[in-house]
Parts: C-alpha cells; sequence; structure tokens
C-alpha cells in the first residue's frame, strides 16, 4: 500500500516536468482519473467529472457534471485533445459530438473484477502512450493482491449486507454480480444476499432471513441513511445479528466501488474492517 | 324549408319533445311559448339539427335534415343560442366574422363590410374593436345576433335563411328587446323564417306572426299568434291565472292574477 | 345607424378595413416576435461555454458558403458552431415551436386557456417508456438487437402515442369525443403512467435513476442535423394545419354546438387536434425529454398581447414558442458551464414564478 501511495507521488511529480508538450486530458469516471493520476499524467488532467474525489488534486480541478449526461461544448470549451471516458459515459450523443470536433474519446470498459481492474490500467496506459508505467502498476496490483490471502482467524466467514441508501427510507441490498458483492469476496467475506442479480429493495423479512453479521455501506450512503442510529432502526436491520453487534462498516464510494488501481489498498482496508 | 313530422327527442330517459308536428312558415316570425322545461330550446335543437330526432322526422326543403351538408345548411341558418360566459377574449368584430365561416375560408374586405353593417343593425357597431370578455351580458347577446345576420347575408338576398333565436331577448333591456323583435319582423320581410323562443308573452303577441304553445315536451297549440296566444291557451299552458286588458293602440295586454283573486289590483 | 333601416349592405365602407379593428399590439404581435426569434437565434450561436466571437460566428458562417472573412477560426471551433450548437439551437425553436402548438391546439379543444398538451397523456406515456428503456432496456432490447442510439426517442414516441390513444379510446366511447371525459380519462392515465415511472424507479440503481430524472428535465444536447430535420418534417404539418384551421378553432371557442351549427366538422377537428398534438409533442419531447411550462405559457401569453384569435394566436404562439425555448437553452448550457442544467429546469423555474404571477395579475384584475 506504501509503495503505491510512493509512486503516485513520484508519478504526480515527474508529471509536473513534462507536462507541456502532452495532451489535454478529460477524465469521465473517477477510476479512470485515478489511473491517470497513477501512471503519473495527472498534470495533464484538465477537467473531471463529479465522480472524481480521489486523490486531491483531481477533486479541485473544473467538473463537467455527472458522467452519464455530460454537456458536448461543456467539455469541448476545456480545449481537451484526449476524453477518457468509461463505457457508462454519456449521453452517446454527447461523445460523438465531441468526436466530431476532432477531439480524441476512447472509452475505456473493465468490470468490477480484478482483472476489469487491471484491464482498466493498461487501457489508459495504452491511451495516455504510458504502457511501460501501465505494465508495471498493472503488475504491481496483481501481484499485491495474489499475495493477499484472506483468511478469517477462526475460520467463519463473515455474512455481509451491502446496503444502497439513496435516501431516508430505501433500503437497496447489493445481489450477485455487483461490484459490492465482488468486494466483500475479494476481502474474505460472504454476501449475504445471493438470491438475485444487481440492486434491489430488499422487504424487512428478507433482511432478516439474511442474517447479516456485519452491515456495510459507502460514506455517502450513510450520511443519506441518518447515519449509524437511524439504520438500526430500519424496518428488519432490527433483528439482524449486525444490529446486535452494532457493526456497520462504511467505506468511501469511489475506493469501495471504483475498482480503480487502489483496490489492493481497498480490499485490505476492508478485510480489516469485517475481521478487526 | 323546415317541417316537422311527429318529431321526438328522448335524451338520458328523458323525452324532451314528444310527437311535434310542424311546419315552419317562410316570411314569419314564428315564437315558441312555454313554462321552463316545457322542451323549446329542444324544438330549436331539432330545427336547428344539432340534435337529431329519435323518432319521426325533421325535414328540411323535403329531405331529412340530418342528410344536409352542413356546410351548406350553415349558409341558410343560423343559430343565436343562450349564451354563458366564456374566457376567451375575441373581438366583438372577430366573433361576428365567424359567422362568415361557412361562406369563405378567410374573411377578406367584403366580409368585414357584411361583419359591420350586421353589427350596425343589431346596435353593436360601436364595440366593433372592442373584446367580448370586456362587453356586458346584452351586449354579447347582440354580438351574436349580429354574427347570425353575417351568417344569412347571402340567405336574406336569396329569401332562403332560417333564424334560430334561442331567448334573443335575455339580458336585454326594454329598448334593444324591442329593437330586436323589429329586425326580426323586418328579416322576415325580406323573406326569412324567423323562430324565437320567447318568455315576455305581451312581447311575443306584439310581433309574431305564428306562434307555437309548449307543455310537457308536446306543442298544445300551433297557429297564427292571435289564434294561439289566447289568455286560456296561456293560462293552460304556463299553469297561471291570465288577465287581459286592451291598452293603447287597441293592443291586448296580459298580465298575471293570483290564483283566488279577492281583489283584482286598480280594478 | 344609417344601416339599419337600409336592406342592402354597402360594400367597403372608408372606415372598414380589414386591420380597421386591430389595435397596435395585434398588427405588431407576429412581426416583432419574429424579430425576436431571429436575434435569440443569432444570440445563441454566439453564447456558449466554448468562446466563439461574433466575427468567428460570421466567419465560420460564411465560409461554409465559400466566403472569406478576415476572423480567423479553428476546426474545433467550426465542429463545436455547425454541428453542436446550430442543430441545438434549431432543435430548441423547433420543440419550443410545437410544444406550444400543442398547448394552443389543447387550449383550444378544452375551451380552457389553461390546459397543457400533458393533459392527452402524450407527455408520462413517453416518460414511462423512455424510463422503461432506461431501466429495463439494457437487460431486454439487446435480445431484439434493437439498443441503438434511437431506441429511447422511438420507444418514447409509441409510448405517448399509445397513452393518448388510450385515452382517446377512453374518451369516445359514444360516436364522439366527450372533452370532460377526455380530460378525466387523461389524468387518470397519466397518473397511472407516472405510477409506472415509480415503479421503474424502485428497481432501477442508482446510474438509472439519475439517467430517469435528468430524462425527466428535458435537455435539448441529445441531437444533431438529422433530429433537427426529422423534427422540422412533423412540426411543419402541424404549423400548417393548426394555421389553415385557425377560423375552425376559434369557432370551437363557442362551444362544439355552435361549431357545428357554423358548419364546422366538429369531431374531426377535435380528433385532429389531439393527434397533431401528440405527433408534435411527442416527437419532441421523444428526443429532447420532458419539457414543461412553454406548452403553457406561450400561448397564454400571445393571448394577453394579441387575443384569442387562432388567425394570430396559432403563428404567434408557434414563434414565441421557437424564442422561449432556446433563451432557455442559453441560460441552461452557460449558467453552470461546462456543467448543463437540465432545459426543463430552466423552464420550470422561470415559467413556473411568471404563470403565477400571470393568475395573480388575473385574479386582481377580475377582482376590480
Amino acid at each position: 500500500m506504501k509503495k503505491t501511495a510512493l509512486a503516485i507521488v513520484m508519478a504526480v511529480c515527474a508529471a509536473g516536468w513534462s507536462a507541456s508538450a502532452e495532451p489535454r486530458v478529460v477524465c469521465l469516471g473517477g477510476a479512470l482519473t485515478e489511473c491517470v493520476f497513477a501512471l503519473g499524467a495527472g498534470a495533464q488532467v484538465v477537467a473531471v467529472d463529479d465522480s472524481s474525489s480521489f486523490p486531491a488534486q483531481a477533486a479541485s480541478l473544473p467538473r463537467v457534471g455527472y458522467y452519464r449526461m455530460v454537456s458536448a461544448e461543456g467539455v469541448l470549451s476545456l480545449k481537451p485533445d484526449l476524453v477518457l471516458a468509461s463505457v457508462e459515459a454519456g449521453p452517446p450523443q454527447a461523445l460523438a459530438q465531441i468526436e466530431r470536433a476532432g477531439v480524441r474519446v476512447v472509452r475505456i470498459s473493465g468490470d468490477a473484477s480484478v482483472t476489469g481492474c487491471v484491464a482498466r490500467v493498461r487501457a489508459v496506459g495504452a491511451a495516455l502512450d504510458r504502457i511501460e508505467a501501465a505494465e508495471a502498476l498493472a503488475a504491481q496490483i496483481e501481484s499485491e493482491l495474489a499475495d493477499f490471502r484472506p483468511s478469517p482467524p477462526d475460520g467463519i466467514l463473515v455474512r455481509v449486507l451491502f446496503v444502497f441508501a439513496r435516501g431516508a427510507g430505501t433500503l437497496n441490498v447489493a445481489g450477485s454480480g455487483t461490484a459490492a458483492a465482488e468486494m466483500i469476496r475479494l476481502s474474505g467475506g460472504v454476501n449475504a444476499v445471493d438470491a438475485y442479480s444487481g440492486y434491489r429493495p430488499l422487504t424487512a423479512e428478507a433482511v432478516v432471513q439474511a442474517a447479516p453479521d456485519v452491515v456495510l455501506l459507502t460514506s455517502s450512503g450513510l450520511v443519506g441513511i441518518g447515519g449509524e442510529d437511524a439504520l438500526w432502526v430500519m424496518p428488519g436491520l432490527k433483528a439482524t445479528p449486525a444490529a446486535a453487534a452494532k457493526r456497520a462498516v462504511a467505506m468511501d464510494d469511489l475506493l469501495l466501488l471504483g475498482f480503480g488501481p487502489r483496490l489492493p489498498e481497498a480490499v485490505k482496508i476492508l478485510n480489516q474492517l469485517l475481521y478487526p | 324549408m323546415i317541417t316537422l313530422e311527429q318529431a321526438s327527442v328522448e335524451r338520458g330517459g328523458r323525452v324532451l319533445v314528444r310527437g311535434v308536428d310542424l311546419v315552419l312558415q317562410p316570411d314569419a316570425l314564428t315564437v315558441i311559448l312555454g313554462a321552463n322545461g316545457a322542451g323549446k330550446t329542444s324544438l330549436v335543437r331539432l330545427l336547428s339539427g344539432e340534435w337529431r330526432p329519435t323518432g319521426g322526422r325533421v325535414l328540411w326543403d323535403g329531405r331529412p335534415l340530418a342528410d344536409e351538408d352542413r356546410t351548406a345548411l350553415a349558409r341558410r341558418r343560423a343559430v343565436v343560442s343562450q349564451h354563458s360566459g366564456h374566457d376567451f377574449p375575441f373581438r366583438a368584430i372577430d366573433m361576428v366574422l365567424m359567422g362568415r365561416l361557412p361562406h369563405v375560408r378567410r374573411p377578406e374586405a367584403a366580409d368585414y363590410a357584411i361583419a359591420h353593417a350586421a353589427m350596425e343593425q343589431a346596435g353593436i357597431a360601436a364595440h366593433a374593436g372592442r373584446r367580448v370578455d370586456t362587453l356586458s351580458g346584452g351586449e354579447r347577446q347582440r354580438v351574436h345576433f349580429a354574427r347570425a345576420l353575417a351568417q344569412l347575408h347571402e340567405a336574406r338576398q336569396a329569401r332562403n335563411g332560417v333564424l334560430l333565436l334561442d331567448e334573443p331577448t335575455a339580458h336585454l333591456d326594454l329598448a334593444h328587446q324591442e329593437r330586436v323583435l323589429a329586425l326580426a319582423r323586418r328579416l322576415t320581410r325580406e323573406g326569412l323564417a324567423v323562430v324565437a323562443v320567447l318568455h315576455d308573452i305581451n312581447l311575443a303577441a306584439m310581433h309574431a306572426d305564428q306562434a307555437v304553445l309548449m307543455k310537457s315536451g308536446r306543442v298544445v297549440a300551433a297557429g297564427a299568434a292571435d289564434a294561439v296566444i289566447t289568455r286560456t291557451l296561456l293560462g293552460a299552458a304556463l299553469d297561471i291565472s291570465l288577465a287581459e286588458a286592451t291598452g293603447a293602440c287597441g293592443r291586448t295586454v296580459f298580465y298575471p292574477v293570483p290564483p283566488h283573486p279577492s281583489q283584482p289590483k286598480g280594478a | 345607424m344609417r344601416n339599419a333601416d337600409s336592406l342592402t349592405v354597402e360594400l367597403p365602407a372608408e372606415n372598414v378595413s380589414v386591420d380597421g379593428f386591430r389595435s397596435a399590439p395585434e398588427r405588431w404581435l407576429v412581426p416583432v416576435l419574429a424579430v425576436l426569434l431571429g436575434a435569440v437565434l443569432l444570440a445563441g450561436l454566439g453564447i456558449g461555454a466554448l468562446p466563439i466571437s461574433t466575427g468567428q460566428v460570421l466567419a465560420i458562417l460564411a465560409g461554409h458558403v465559400g466566403l472569406e472573412l478576415p476572423w480567423s477560426f479553428t476546426e474545433r471551433e467550426v465542429a463545436v458552431l455547425l454541428h453542436i450548437r446550430a442543430p441545438r439551437i434549431v432543435i430548441g425553436a423547433l420543440a419550443g415551436a410545437a410544444l406550444s402548438l400543442g398547448g394552443a391546439l389543447m387550449q383550444a379543444l378544452f375551451r380552457n386557456p389553461l390546459a397543457d398538451p400533458a393533459l392527452i397523456g402524450v407527455s408520462s406515456g413517453a416518460a414511462v417508456a423512455a424510463a422503461a428503456v432506461t431501466v429495463v432496456g439494457p437487460t431486454i432490447l439487446p435480445l431484439l438487437g434493437m439498443l441503438t442510439t434511437y431506441a429511447k426517442p422511438v420507444a418514447a414516441f409509441l409510448g405517448g402515442w399509445c397513452l393518448t390513444a388510450l385515452v382517446m379510446k377512453v374518451a369516445h366511447t359514444t360516436g364522439q369525443i366527450r372533452v370532460d371525459h377526455l380530460l378525466l380519462a387523461g389524468i387518470a392515465l397519466n397518473a397511472m403512467g407516472f405510477a409506472g415511472i415509480g415503479v421503474l424507479m424502485l428497481i432501477a440503481d442508482d446510474a438509472q435513476l439519475r439517467e430517469v430524472s435528468f430524462w425527466n428535465f428535458g435537455s435539448l444536447g441529445r441531437g444533431d442535423w438529422s433530429v433537427a430535420l426529422l423534427l422540422l418534417a412533423l412540426v411543419l404539418p402541424v404549423l400548417w394545419w393548426s394555421c389553415r384551421r385557425a377560423p375552425w378553432l376559434n369557432a370551437l371557442l363557442l362551444g362544439e354546438g355552435e361549431a357545428a351549427l357554423l358548419g364546422v366538422p366538429v369531431e374531426r377537428v377535435k380528433r385532429a387536434a389531439v393527434l397533431l398534438t401528440c405527433v408534435a409533442v411527442g416527437a419532441t419531447i421523444s428526443f429532447t425529454g420532458l419539457i414543461g411550462f412553454v406548452g403553457l405559457v406561450a400561448p397564454h401569453i400571445v393571448r394577453l398581447l394579441g387575443g384569442a384569435d387562432h388567425r394570430r394566436l396559432i403563428p404567434a404562439a408557434a414563434l414565441l414558442g421557437a424564442t422561449l425555448l432556446p433563451l432557455a437553452d442559453i441560460f441552461a448550457r452557460t449558467v453552470a458551464a461546462p456543467v448543463e442544467l437540465p432545459i426543463g429546469l430552466v423552464t420550470a423555474l422561470m415559467g413556473g414564478p411568471f404563470f403565477l404571477w400571470l393568475l395573480i395579475r388575473e385574479q386582481r384584475r377580475e377582482a376590480v
């Protein structure tokens, strides 16, 4: 983890010297922004979308709004040479218009998995012509994760319920195939709900049946729900082992679900939170 | 012109007009009299073609009225209905110009002249440029009358039009009541058949050539005004005791008396 | 009073001319609105997140027709001006005209100056269909090989059409359209439509949820020249019909019975008004998303300024709608640049208070 941070700092410094002739980049997607900075091209970034909250330098750059609803002219007004867009970025018409204005638009896929994360790093590296740095970062992510063997102290896997809260009163719970489920698996836990895929609002009874030991949230989700106290009075949650032990765990949205270059760090943090 | 043969109208399970036989006289002012709910407006709607008879026939020049082309019909038949106010700010002249709709798609200078003349005849020309939503009820009534006149301009010259007036004197002051009916009579001299629903029996007695007396959807008497507008027939149709007196120029005037008159006032 | 007793009509008297009764605002309304429209369209070309000077705008436009002007510009500015701003402004003008026309037609049909095109269900139908494509489309449409850029507009148009047809069907049971039933059916089906959106939002993930709510606030940024041409092809016939049938619409305001007595084919006019509104408004919002208040406010303002006569109201309302929407769009894309506000948000924020002011003003006037 320290190694990663050090690499980022060095890369940022290095980028500071060589930025002038480099293409100007607009990033649409928080994980992409992280990759760009991790590859030492942070100084080239002229604007980012609303989800790019890390690193701090990125968070202070001009914003082009929600990455699925960008304005073509808004992006073009920042005079970019390269737009790195996650596959969800849009609307497609706006991206097409940006391309037609002579700006290179690179759409970068990468699902919520270790391979997806590594593929994303390599794709960003290719787009920025920093292939060697990308290979090094990818290898580092892979080896760090390969070295990490989450082993529950007493052999019992913790059942984790990921609550995706969008406001007071709603409990959207992650089923299988979600980024949250993958993070829980990588960190050595068990997703308490696997009867469906994607996010669904769960009834109180189903929450009780899931019997989670820990409730996992994003930091903004926990704020939206009204804090931990509000969480435990929600229907169904009250009657779970998690409530009895008052075990709620919150992590930064982008760190937890972004599957960016900080993935090894995120996995280790979550593992420590699940098995303190 | 318009002939009714055993015409009936039933709407919503209620018989509004039952078995009416009527031949509309051209060149005559026909007045329809009757109590509220007697079927006067329904009869006007039958005559105008707005409603189809549910029994019997309504004929226009010998053919079923319902088969007539609606535009051709509108060139020869105009209706002034009982109006409720509405919110749309039309100018009076534009309202009158709507009477030209069956004749021309877009009103031209000639139509403006016709509309203007119609407004003068209805005594509303001074308000031509005003918005109807700023006019009084009586002024609006006269605007609608002028619209009907503009609509029948050609029919007046061809002497083959029908003008249907549903309570044309409602909202009007005494002078304008007189004026409207005098104008209606003059139109009959131009060859129009004019039908007017009236409540004022003395006004009717003074101007009508023909009269139709209605009660409960039936025609109880129809024919020459002198023969129909009598104390007994009116009294029976309107469910009221009437007295009559002879006024100036030898005209008969009707007035209501209480059911059990002890001492007629002023007698 | 000279004419009152003569049986002939004198043609045409000197004081009677076609425009003799027109007040100044009525006579100048359409020309002034046309000039305003031109000004807003030009301003829209010159204003945006990417600074392009007036000289550059002129030079680019002139360059397009082979003229050279002494202002330099880059390829990027050409692309922004000709392929982003220009189609967007044209789409905005056409969308504004379509919404305003739809409003004018509905206000005539319902004989109510406060009627809105949404009353016949076209907006909620389109919104449900668009939300469905957003939320369940990704799982269903690829199977049918349909998930293209146009899946959502096509679905939205069909959705608007279906709900309008349903509203018509309910109001059309006895051989004629009953306007009161039309209104009530519209209210009920609108409520059901928005309940449908509620259900879809319940099963949507966060990103889909945001997309649905963005769509429900509209944007003019999703189209190019092909969309502009398509809208032109759909809006122009509606404008043509409305202008041509303006006298019929006038007569309709007297009441359906009155209009029929004047020879107006009332049922045909009512059906045409609903279907044409559905075409114009449905096509518009299927590309732009929901945009409120323009359809309500634009014809209403025109009526206040120039009276209810549809011969003037229809072209003036189309012009005003075509002016207001690009104007709102200028705000939407510059106020928070480089971020863009949803245009429906701007029209609601600008139109809502203005409309309340109109209502209060009218109440005061009636009270006097």
